[in-house]
Order: C-alpha cells, then structure tokens, then sequence
C-alpha cells in the first residue's frame, strides 16, 4: 500500500554517499531509489494544497537531495538515521523557501478567497498549526536517536527493521522500544512548549 | 502526578502509536489527571500526526525515468557555453538540437544551436532569439519551457525543457491513426496550450504534429514558436507565409494576416491528421496547394473514416473551414467542443467489451493530461447520450461492475473500488430500481465475461460499467449503462470534479443515471441526493481507504479500516460516514477477532459501535448504513430489541438496496425467533447480493434453527462452491449433520472448518458436540480442557464449552458455563431462542432465567 521506506545496509548507504559525491551517478540513483519515495510522501503532507500547484514536490526533493549528497563534506555520523534526518531537514528548509518564494510572488495573494485554508499544509490541517510548531521545536530539542527514532518510524513510516538499520539498533522490538520511549520525550518536551 | 498506572498507562499509549494501532482516547483520557493527562494529550496529537504519515498519498510520478535525466552524464560529445552536449537528437532546416547536460540546474535540457552558417548580421534579432523571447513569454505545463538564450563559441543557441517522448506526427507514422477519443484528449491540451500562447499576445504560426510531443508518461506539449510573432505583426505577403504549407489556412496563401483563426486552422488538420494520416488539403507543391485551396478542393473526413463519431467530424471541420468567421473563434471555444466530442468518442461496443484493451492502457497516458486540462474548466457533466429510451423503460435492475483504475497505478485500486461501493449505495436508495450489492458486483473484477452472462447470472435487466481516473486532487468517472439483452448504450456519461466532490459526484451519477433511464425518484430520494456534501479531500481519501480494507474483512483489514475511519473523522469532524465507517467496524471487530483481546471484547466494542453510529447520525440522520450499525449495536449491546427493530426498518426505508441492513435485520428477526420474517428478509438480501458469501451462510443458519437440515447442507454447499475457505459454511454443514445424526460426516466437516480457523473456539465447541453425540465422552472433556486452558487463543470460552456440556447432558455445568457467557456478552447466546444445541436445556427452569438475562424472554 504504502511505498517501501528506506532501506539497505548501513554500510553501502555511506558507500553510495561517497560514490555519489565523486559523480557516480548510479550511486546517485540508487540513493534515490532507497530515499525518494518515503521523503517524496513525507513532504506531500507539509506543501500546502495551493502551493502543490505551482510546486513539484518530487522536483523539490530530488533537488535537494542532490543538492545535500554533493555539498556534505563529511558526515560524522555513521548511523544511517542521522543522514535521513539530515535530509528532512533539508527538505523542511527548502520548503520553506519556496513558500517564502511563492508568497512574494506577484499574484499568489490574489489566489481566491479560499486561500487561508488551501495555504494549510495536511499536518497542519490535520493537528493544527500551533500544533505543529510545538511539535518541530520539541523535536528539535529531543537527543538525536529519539529524533531519529520519530522520524523513521512516525514520519517517513518505515518498519521496525527499517528502523533498527536506521538506529544501529539490534533488533526491531529494541527498534520499537526507542520509538516509544521516544514518543513519551516528545510528548514530555510539547507538554513543556505548552506550559 | 504520575503513579505507575497511568506511567503504565502512557507507555502502553506510545505502543500503540508506535506500533500504529488505534487508541480509545476517551476511554485512557478518562483514567489519569493532572500532568499524564496533558501527556495524554500531546500523545493523542502524535497519534494524528503518525497516522496522517502513515495515510499520505504515495507519489504518482516513477522514480527511475526522472531520475535519469537528473544524473550527470558519464559522457559528453561536447561543449556549448556551460551545456554539455550528451546527444544529437536531431535537426531542423535551420539548426539542431541536442540533450545536454545544464550543471547550473543540475538536469537534462534541450539546446537547440543554429548553424554558424545561418545567422549572419545582429545574432540578437535572429528566429533563435525571437522564439526565446515568445517562449518565454508563455507559461503553461503544456507549452515547453525555455531556459534561456545566449551566444556562445560562435554559436547561438537556446536551450529549454527536455520532453522524452515521441512527436504526434511519428507517433501516427509509427502507431498507425489514432481513435476519435485519443485525437480528442490530446486537441484538448493543445487547445489549452494555444489558448495560453494567445493570451500571451502571440500567434504559434506552426501548429502541427512535429511540433507537438507526447511526453513519456502522456504530458502533451508544445513546442517551436520559431515562426511565432506578436499578435499585431503578423502580415504575410503573398508569397511570404511562414509556417508549414499543409497546415495553413487558405486565406494565408491570399496574403492575410494569420491570427487566431489561423492557428485553430492548423490544430483542425493537426486533428484531422493524427486520425487519418493524411490532410485534408493535399497537393505535391505549393502551388498544386494553392490551387487546391481555390477550388475548394477538400477531402472530407468522413469520406477517409467513415466511422468516427459524427461529433469529432464536425469539430474538425468546423476548424478546417474555409471561411476563418466560420471557425472557432477562440481555443476555448474549440475546447469546449472537443470536450462535448470526447464522450462521442467513447469506444464504441466491441471495443469496449474487452474491459481492458491495449487501447485503454495507451489511452491511459493521454486521459491523464486531458484530466488536467478538464481540471481549469470545473466539473462538469462531459454528455449524455438519452438514446435507446425504449429499452430504457425496461430497465428495473442493474448491477454497477467495479470501476476501471485508469490511474495506471495499482495502489490506487482502493479509489475505483471505493467510489463503485459509495455508487451503488447511492443508487441503491432509488426504491424503483433493484441493484446488486458490492460483494456481488466484486466477483465480476477483471473479468472478461460478456456482459448478457454477467447479467444472466445476477438476473439484472442492465449492466453499468464504467472507469475512473484520479490526477491529484482531480477525479473523472465515466460511467456506461448497458443494456443487457440488446447489448445497447442506454447511458453514457463522464463526470469530473474535485477530490472534496467526489461523494457528491457518485450521488449525481446515480442521480443522472436514474433520469437518464426513466425511473421515477420520489422527493424523499431526490432530498436525499440534494443533501450529499463535499467533504474535505484528505477525509474521503481517508474514507474511501477504510471501505477498502472494511471489504476485507479481515482482522489486520478491519483494524486498518479504524485507522482510516478515524482519520477521516478527525479531519472532517462533520462527515457522517466516517464515524458510520467506524460504527461499522466495531460492530465487526468482537466476531472477527477470535483472539483474547480486551480491546476487542464486546463489551467495549458494541457501545463504541453505538456511540460512533449515533455520532453520524447526529450528523446526518438519514444515513442508512448508520441506522443499520446502530441497530446492530443496540441488540448487541443493549439488547434492547425495539429500539434495535426500529434502527433496522429506518435503514431500510432508508436505502432498500442495502443488503447489508436486511442482512443484519435478518439476523435479528431469527434471534426473537421470528424465523419466516428472518427467512423474508434474507431472501431480499440474497436477490440483492445474490453471490455474497455471508449472505448465503446466514441463510443456512437461519434454516438451521428451523430445522430444515437438508435445505442447510444445500445452502452450506452453495456456499462452499463459491467460497472453499469459508469455515462458517463448513459449520452449519456440520451443525445440519449433527442433527440429522450423520455424525462422520459432521466431524469431517467440523474439521475442514477448524483447518481454516483453528483458533475458533465455535468450531472447536462442534467438534466436542459431535463426539459427545458419538459417545466418546473423553475427546469431548478433552476439548473442553483445552478451550478451558488459561490464555485460551480465543479468549471468550465459556459458551462454547456450555454448549458441550449440554451435548454432553451435564445440565448444571451447561447453566454455570452459559450463565458466565451471558455475564461476557457471548454475541452467539443472543440467539438462544432457536439455536437447536440449546434444545436439551429448554425444559430446564432455568433456562427460562437465562432468556430473561439476555431480554429474549417475550
């Protein structure tokens, strides 16, 4: 039903990333094979609908994935959730822009008169937009594997062995665990952006 | 302040969202306070957000293809300023063209360099630079887009999108003539790129199928605005006509200016090319064209294809009209008629009974773009051809066949089912008219059965069928109602609206449909599809997924189905058959799942069914499938039989094609032991759906309190004809045996159902009867034992080990274990009335204390 999320070794994960950075560009392709399609559904769900008009979502994730594999210089972190991570953010950035972009845009603000609810992203409509930035902040705030954790496993959907690979972790049930115990920080740390 | 119960609490929560499980929030927010509660309610929107990932749409685009032309090349065959030539790709009378790599943008483009030779003088005022410029003026997905113009190494070039495909005029070369429907899909979008170029002020000057792609994937796109101009600089001399000589207007030839007309002259013999190969002018010179062009001479369409649609011929030659004032005046004009034609275009009768022709698959592409285009005109009612009004009158029953996925993508097979169930319940309110159920109508998916046997074996007067195709936020249904015995269209329609519509749209169709053939809507139905509200797009989406995994029926699929119910409601809290979707569920979850469960229990299952199905009915009250759920859970839960009896004949007044509701009601009519009206109703269930499998088993357990055992192994039999796995009808097969004391045959039967499902306790419970009634006394209590043994997969244990007991003869253990199922909401004790296991019991006093706890005492 839903497209598989990433997956393959850690190993020949960070072998891709360096063959792509040298100009591989079936190493780059392969990268693509093993992220696109989960960070493509991720960031369906924070374009807004209006903005899903004038914006390719697919085009701007190929681009900033290849944008990400060939400016990283080093990445220090060997666990593959890190560079998954590492590349939401970077998506979550260049979405930004771009709305930046379409909003000073000639015209946009004429759009229709529906624009305040086609300018919600489906998270935002889904959980609210307050929601949402306690949310963000909240994860940025958690330590990296439980950001890690929350992203393989709630956002980009991946399974308890995807996200065990993601994490460097043994097992899916020790993968489940670190989700959970990840969902109760996350929780703990909105309920203090609440306060 | 946390105590280790709510800590214990708050963990089991974040499994569940983790493990994407649903969660009763109302139930959990109700035994903690203080700070787990405020966590309880962060965890609660983590649980939304979870689940919105877990339901966002998979992306429609391929990975590899894209990502090809995202890659640098390992080769280049040169350089052009910062392009690196990859291939030449071709080249027209003045320049070629090249796929190149563009490392600024990172992607594959299309440089087009005119020859050293061919610019001499101001390289800034060259035909290079002007389409550029006119090209950059138009922005549209099916006009190309440029990149930029410069001057390089001597060489001007201009270098815009990359379009993978082939171009109309080798596509015809290639593939032969299009078919009238193609031709009109992809007019459509040249009409819609023409418009944006003479919006933009300008005249193409050079429409013809070289100068338009079909994209891989179907995008059509227009290309070369090399003979472009402004719009108010387009006077030609007589011998001075830019452009392609078999596609320009006659009045060019006299010296006039070309303009607008003169453009939708060229997309006219575009059409009448792409549909025959050649034009209608033809001439070897220019001159030879000339003359033919003064003396009228035309080849007409109809003489080259005799059968296209009379609607298609006249659009093109209204555009091939030798008078420009005759011809469309605007590209949205000839849109508009191209649209209209499009229906006409359908394929006629042979083509359409192959249900998935090469065709269709090649169409797929080109309906896609069209959708598009469609999408900036609104929905609309593409045409609707009333003919065949005689056979109409005659049409009193139909089944609706599973809408065609013309999506291309096989994940979007829960969209065409969903939207075929939400039609034929639509249509299923209409009193006057008879439709088959879904389960019915499935068994016919894919199939490649003639359409008089499909409607042979239902016993319908009329087959509608029909396809549907999803672009993003998009849907276009074209629906097709046949008649069965003379095989001819009675009505044919295609439809297009938005995502948020399109429970909406299903009502006009059936509304249409129902006008379309001439049956009598009564207000209250014509109320009832007025009233269908657009609900948020992400909802019916959500909606539409949980009817499919609903269908399933499974444990994991009804659990699935929650998720996506409760996603619908949560973005959409006003759309009623989200919360009917989840009552549905609840309803399903205590029978389905087997296993030891407290979230399952019915206990916690049927109030919830009942809160939710009020909960749509608050919302709308005439929802059918609401008051059937509601009915269903009042039984179960309250057990409170007038107020459940109302829910069901609401229902049914309701939406009378619902087989569903007079399956349930059924099921209730037998346990108050009105066995003839339980037998009516099913019969009315079994017309309906007549290939449901649950329909059929029911039957036979209705027969079976009847005692009519023979007529229950020939149901159990018709059952397991049409569905071998299905170990409830190997149950009342083995239940009928029992009782006739064929005994070998019942435990053979017995067993094939417990291989099927062999965490049944039901089944089990047969077995141990079946050797109790045999003598074998030992194998019984060994069952016994074992549906006794702590953490028992089933759970729930203590009814069928009474009914052993009562095989068995053990009256008191058979009270003692019955007794506790009552206390656990056992749901097969509510039919203690007529169940013939129960018979050893009836004499007994307190047998009569039993039916007085279950409120089945009148």
């Amino acid at each position: 039903m839903n497209e598989p999320p990433p997956r393959g070794s850690v190993d020949s994960t960070f072998e891709l990333l360096r063959r792509a950075k040298a100009g591989d560009s079936a190493a780059l392709d392969r990268l693509f094979t093993r992220y696109l399609p989960a960070l493509r559904r991720w960031s369906s769900g924070r374009l807004p609908r209006w903005s899903r008009d004038l914006l390719d979502t697919d085009d701007i994730v190929q681009e900033t994935v290849i944008r990400v594999v060939k400016r990283i210089d080093t990445f220090e972190s060997r666990r593959e959730g890190a560079l998954l991570g590492y590349l939401r953010q970077a998506i979550m950035n260049r979405i930004r822009d771009e709305l930046r972009r379409s909003h000073r845009a000639p015209g946009i603000d004429e759009l229709d008169e529906n624009q305040r609810d086609r300018g919600a992203s489906p998270l935002e409509i889904t959980i609210g937009r307050e929601a949402v930035e306690r949310y963000e902040t909240a994860l940025a705030r958690l330590r990296p594997e439980e950001r890690e954790a929350i992203v393989a496993r709630i956002e980009l959907d991946g399974t308890y062995q995807d996200v065990a690979q993601a994490l460097g972790k043994p097992s899916p049930d020790a993968a489940r665990m670190a989700v959970s115990r990840a969902l109760l920080r996350l929780a703990e740390e909105m309920d203090h952006g609440n306060a | 302040m946390a105590t280790p119960e709510s800590t214990a609490l708050l963990q089991s929560v974040a499994d569940s969202i983790a493990d994407g499980l649903p969660v009763d929030w109302q139930t959990v927010e109700a035994q903690v306070d203080g700070q787990p509660l405020r966590l309880l309610k962060q965890l609660r929107i983590l649980s939304d957000l979870a689940t919105l990932h877990r339901t966002l749409p998979t992306s429609s685009s391929g990975t590899t293809p894209a990502l090809a032309a995202r890659s640098k090349p390992a080769t280049v065959i040169g350089k052009w300023g910062h392009l690196e030539l990859i291939e030449r790709l071709g080249g027209g009378a003045s320049s070629e063209v090249y796929r190149a790599w563009d490392p600024q943008l990172e992607c594959e483009v299309a440089l087009k360099l005119l020859r050293v030779d061919d610019w001499s003088g101001d390289p800034w005022s060259s035909r290079l630079v002007r389409e550029g410029r006119l090209l950059a003026r138009v922005n549209h997905r099916h006009v190309i887009a440029v990149h930029g113009v410069a001057v390089q190494d001597g060489r001007f070039g201009l270098w815009m999108q990359l379009i993978r495909g082939a171009n109309l005029y080798r596509l015809v070369v290639k593939q032969g003539p299009l078919s009238a429907r193609e031709a009109s899909v992809i007019g459509i979008d040249i009409c819609q790129a023409l418009a944006a170029v003479h919006g933009a002020g300008l005249i193409h000057r050079d429409v013809k199928a070289a100068n338009v792609m079909r994209e891989d994937g179907g995008r059509i796109v227009l290309m070369d605005l090399g003979m472009g101009s402004e719009r108010e600089a387009t006077r030609s001399g007589p011998n001075d006509f830019a452009g392609t000589p078999l596609y320009l207007a006659p009045e060019i030839f006299q010296g006039r200016q070309a303009s607008v007309r003169t453009d939708l002259y060229g997309l006219g013999v575009l059409l009448y090319y792409l549909v025959t190969g050649s034009y209608p002018v033809r001439a070897a010179t220019i001159s030879e064209l000339k003359d033919a062009h003064a003396k009228g001479a035309v080849v007409r369409l109809r003489d080259v294809r005799a059968d296209l649609p009379t609607r298609f011929i006249q659009v093109v030659e209204r555009a091939t009209a030798v008078d420009p004032e005759l011809r469309y005046p605007t590209a949205g004009a000839f849109e508009a008629d191209l649209v209209r034609a499009l229906d006409d275009a359908s394929a006629p009768t042979s083509e359409r009974r192959s249900r998935v022709s090469t065709r269709t698959k090649t169409l797929i592409a080109a309906s896609i773009a069209a959708l598009l285009v469609l999408g900036a005109l609104g929905w609309r009612a593409v045409t609707n051809r009333p003919d065949a009004a005689l056979a109409a009158a005659t049409v009193r029953s139909i089944v609706v066949l599973p809408l065609e996925n013309l999506s291309g993508d096989p994940s979007q097979e829960y969209f065409a089912d969903g939207l075929t169930e939400v039609l034929i319940s639509d249509l299923a309110q209409i009193h006057a008219l008879r439709v088959i159920s879904r389960t019915s109508a499935m068994v016919y998916k894919g199939a490649k059965k003639p359409l008089a046997d499909i409607a042979r074996e239902l016993r319908v007067d009329a087959v509608l069928e029909g396809s549907v195709m999803r672009v993003g936020d998009r849907v276009r249904i074209t629906a097709d109602l046949v008649d069965a015995s003379s095989d001819r269209h009675l009505w044919v329609q295609t439809y297009e609206r938005d995502l948020k519509d399109v429970l909406t749209l299903q009502s006009d169709v059936a509304q249409a449909m129902a006008i379309g053939i001439q049956v009598q809507l009564t207000p209250q139905e014509k109320a009832s599809f007025g009233a269908v509200q657009a609900v948020n797009p992400a909802a019916a989406e959500a909606y539409l997924r949980g009817r499919y995994e609903w269908n399933k029926r499974t444990n994991d699929s009804l659990q699935q189905a929650l998720v996506y119910f409760q996603q619908a409601a949560t973005i959409d809290p006003t759309f009623a058959k989200a919360y009917a979707g989840q009552a549905d569920v609840y309803n399903m979850l205590p029978s389905s799942l087997k296993v030891s469960d407290s979230q399952s229990s019915p206990l916690v299952m049927y109030p919830l069914a009942k809160a939710t199905a009020m909960k749509a009915l608050g919302i709308d009250s005439t929802l059918a499938e609401a008051h059937a759920s509601l009915g269903y859970a009042r039984w179960f839960s309250d057990r409170d039989s007038a107020a459940a009896e109302n829910s069901f004949q609401r229902a049914i007044q309701l939406n009378p094609g619902y087989a569903t509701a007079h399956q349930w009601y059924a099921d209730y009519l037998l346990a108050v032991n009105r066995v003839d009206d339980s037998l009516r109703e099913i019969g009315t269930a079994k017309t309906l759906d007549p290939l449901s499998n649950p329909v059929r088993v029911l039957r036979a357990a209705i027969l079976y309190s009847a005692r009519r055992y023979d007529e229950v192994i020939a149901q159990a039999n018709e059952a397991i004809r049409g569905d071998p796995i299905n170990p409830g009808a190997f149950y009342y097969r083995a239940v009928a045996y029992e009782q006739k004391g064929l005994l070998v045959e019942a435990e053979n039967s017995i067993r094939e159902a417990i291989r099927l499902a062999p965490r049944d306790s039901f089944y089990l419970q047969e077995l141990g009867r079946v050797a109790a009634r045999k003598g074998d006394r030992a194998e019984a209590e060994r069952i016994i034992r074992e549906l006794a043994a702590p953490g028992h997969p089933a759970g729930t244990t203590a009814g069928p080990i009474g009914f052993i007991y009562a095989a068995l003869s053990n009256t008191n253990r058979a009270f003692a274990f019955l007794t506790q199922a009552e206390r656990e909401h056992w749901p097969a004790l509510l039919w203690a009335r007529t169940l013939p296991e129960l018979d050893p019991l009836r004499n007994d006093p307190r047998f009569a204390d039993l039916l007085r706890a279950l409120n089945l005492s009148r």
